[in-house]
């Protein structure tokens, strides 16, 4: 039963971990782009949404050039005896490398929503930049927040073949639930995969579920 | 919604299309570890049979259970005998079709450090790293390994992480990038590249498979007694395999560095 469990538990953490990456760095970033101009956004921005269009494949590949032991990243973090492939940190940075784009594009709807009137409100009587974001703006962007970063849980749980190939598969160390059930599917043992698929798909409806009540639309409040 | 009907009007004709193209020919389902092997034949084989040739690669059970899930193949090569006895126990080859065309053998392969003379001894020492596998229980190349790691009584170190790969290509893949310290790979694909190895004194004999499925065309058949030939063998010695009917794999203890 214990064998059963760990893909679960496993899973869990990269995808927490690598949320709570995304959603700090999704929501600087888009911060950032809101205050930067047209211009200069056009050409960053595709940069950033870039891993929502390329095949999981090639990001895997990028990541094994750039992390792999001898990859330019992965001698400098071999230096201090870190490595990310084949290991649990390597399936957290593929899930939080796919999910970043769903985060960045929340995070950003979520910023334009805010009306600038309460930042100007705010700046005339003197608040500080830091206690403005704090205080003004992510009260009201938070409900596109934090859709952002369900959707980047949701993302980073079902990632599959970037961390098949940066964190491999070393069973009760990088076996999420995706290659628990493409390892079980492969060789023959199709009760397991029924049982962590019905999981995920439970898992699935909740996070849509809980979406759809934390940003409703028009007319659904 | 008349532009909508039409949309998936045209969709239709699409997929129509792609399953009819996909139907014609010899369907080839071949072990992955044939791959580069089955690529420089393919022309040959079209040649002698005529017809045009798919071929789709995976580890033999991945192939299997898709046949069992209701992909249409013609030919199944197959890298282990006891996938292809339940090919045939299943009814979807016919037995009388299956039969053993080439060997292989397991190797040692390091990344970076030198490869060992003894590899049963080097497998159990400390500081290994990683150390790639085929998947143990169902993949050939791991039901193989498994058998050589029980048959010479290998325990790996407690540091050494057995990290599996899905097929032969993945394990050998995970050495060559240097990902992996070490791993066990099919002799042929270390030749065929001129990997330096070290050749495990295993006793495991790997016995490829190749059987018709019922109901296959002449072509298919054709296409298996290609497979037997001298001109097929000759394809087969230099993609690092042993015809079936030869004793000794070829430039054994020959790719030590």
């Amino acid at each position: 039963m214990e064998e059963w469990w760990s893909p679960v538990g496993l899973s869990l953490r990269v995808s927490i971990l690598s949320t709570l990456l995304v959603i700090i760095t999704g929501t600087w970033a888009a911060f950032r782009m809101k205050k930067t101009a047209w211009k200069r956004r056009s050409w960053v921005e595709p940069f950033f949404m870039l891993p929502m269009v390329l095949p999981p494949t090639v990001l895997g590949f990028g990541l094994v050039y750039l992390f792999g032991r001898n990859g330019p990243l992965g001698q400098v973090l071999g230096l201090v005896d870190m490595h990310i492939y084949f290991s649990l940190s390597g399936a957290v940075l593929a899930s939080a490398v796919v999910s970043f784009p769903l985060m960045y594009q929340s995070a950003k709807a979520a910023f334009q929503k805010v009306d600038d009137g309460y930042i100007h409100a705010a700046r005339t009587l003197g608040t500080s930049e830091k206690k403005i974001f704090f205080s003004v703006i992510l009260p009201l962007a938070w409900p596109g927040l934090a859709a952002g970063g369900l959707l980047s849980f949701a993302r980073g749980i079902g990632e599959f073949g970037a961390t098949l190939m940066i964190a491999g598969y070393i069973p009760g160390r990088t076996d999420t639930l995706p290659i628990a059930i493409y390892f079980a599917v492969e060789t023959g043992e199709w009760e397991k995969a029924f049982g962590w698929t019905a999981l995920l798909l439970v898992l699935g409806v909740t996070v849509i579920f809980t979406l759809n009540r934390i940003t409703p639309g028009e007319g659904e409040r | 919604m008349k532009m909508f009907l039409l949309l998936l009007l045209f969709s239709a004709s699409l997929l129509g299309g792609c399953s009819q193209s996909e139907e014609e020919g010899t369907v080839i389902f071949a072990a992955s570890s044939l791959y580069e092997t089955l690529e420089n034949m393919r022309g040959s084989i079209e040649q002698y049979t005529g017809k045009a040739v798919t071929v789709h690669y995976g580890s033999s059970t991945q192939l299997l259970h898709q046949v069992k899930q209701g992909a249409q193949f013609d030919v199944f090569l197959s890298a282990s005998p006891y996938d292809m006895e339940e090919m045939t126990d299943g009814g979807y080859t016919d037995a009388s079709s299956v039969r053993t065309f080439i060997k292989n053998d397991l190797v040692l392969v390091t990344g970076d450090r030198e490869t060992p003379e003894h590899p049963e001894i080097f497998l159990k020492q400390k500081g290994i790293g990683f150390l790639a596998l085929g998947e143990l229980n169902r993949v050939p190349l791991g039901v193989y390994t498994k058998k050589y790691l029980e048959s010479e009584d290998v325990k790996t170190a407690a540091d050494t992480t057995r990290v599996y790969g899905k097929d032969a290509f993945q394990v050998f893949r995970y050495v060559r990038v240097k990902q992996a310290d070490a791993g066990i790979v099919y002799g042929s694909d270390a030749r065929r590249t001129s990997y330096p190895h070290t050749p495990l004194e295993s006793g495991v004999d790997i016995h490829y498979q190749l059987g018709v499925s019922h109901g296959a065309g002449e072509e298919a058949r054709d296409t298996a007694d290609w497979m037997m030939s001298p001109e097929a063998m000759d394809m087969f010695r230099e993609g690092g395999f042993l015809p079936a009917g030869e004793e000794k794999v070829v430039w054994r203890n020959g790719g030590r560095r």
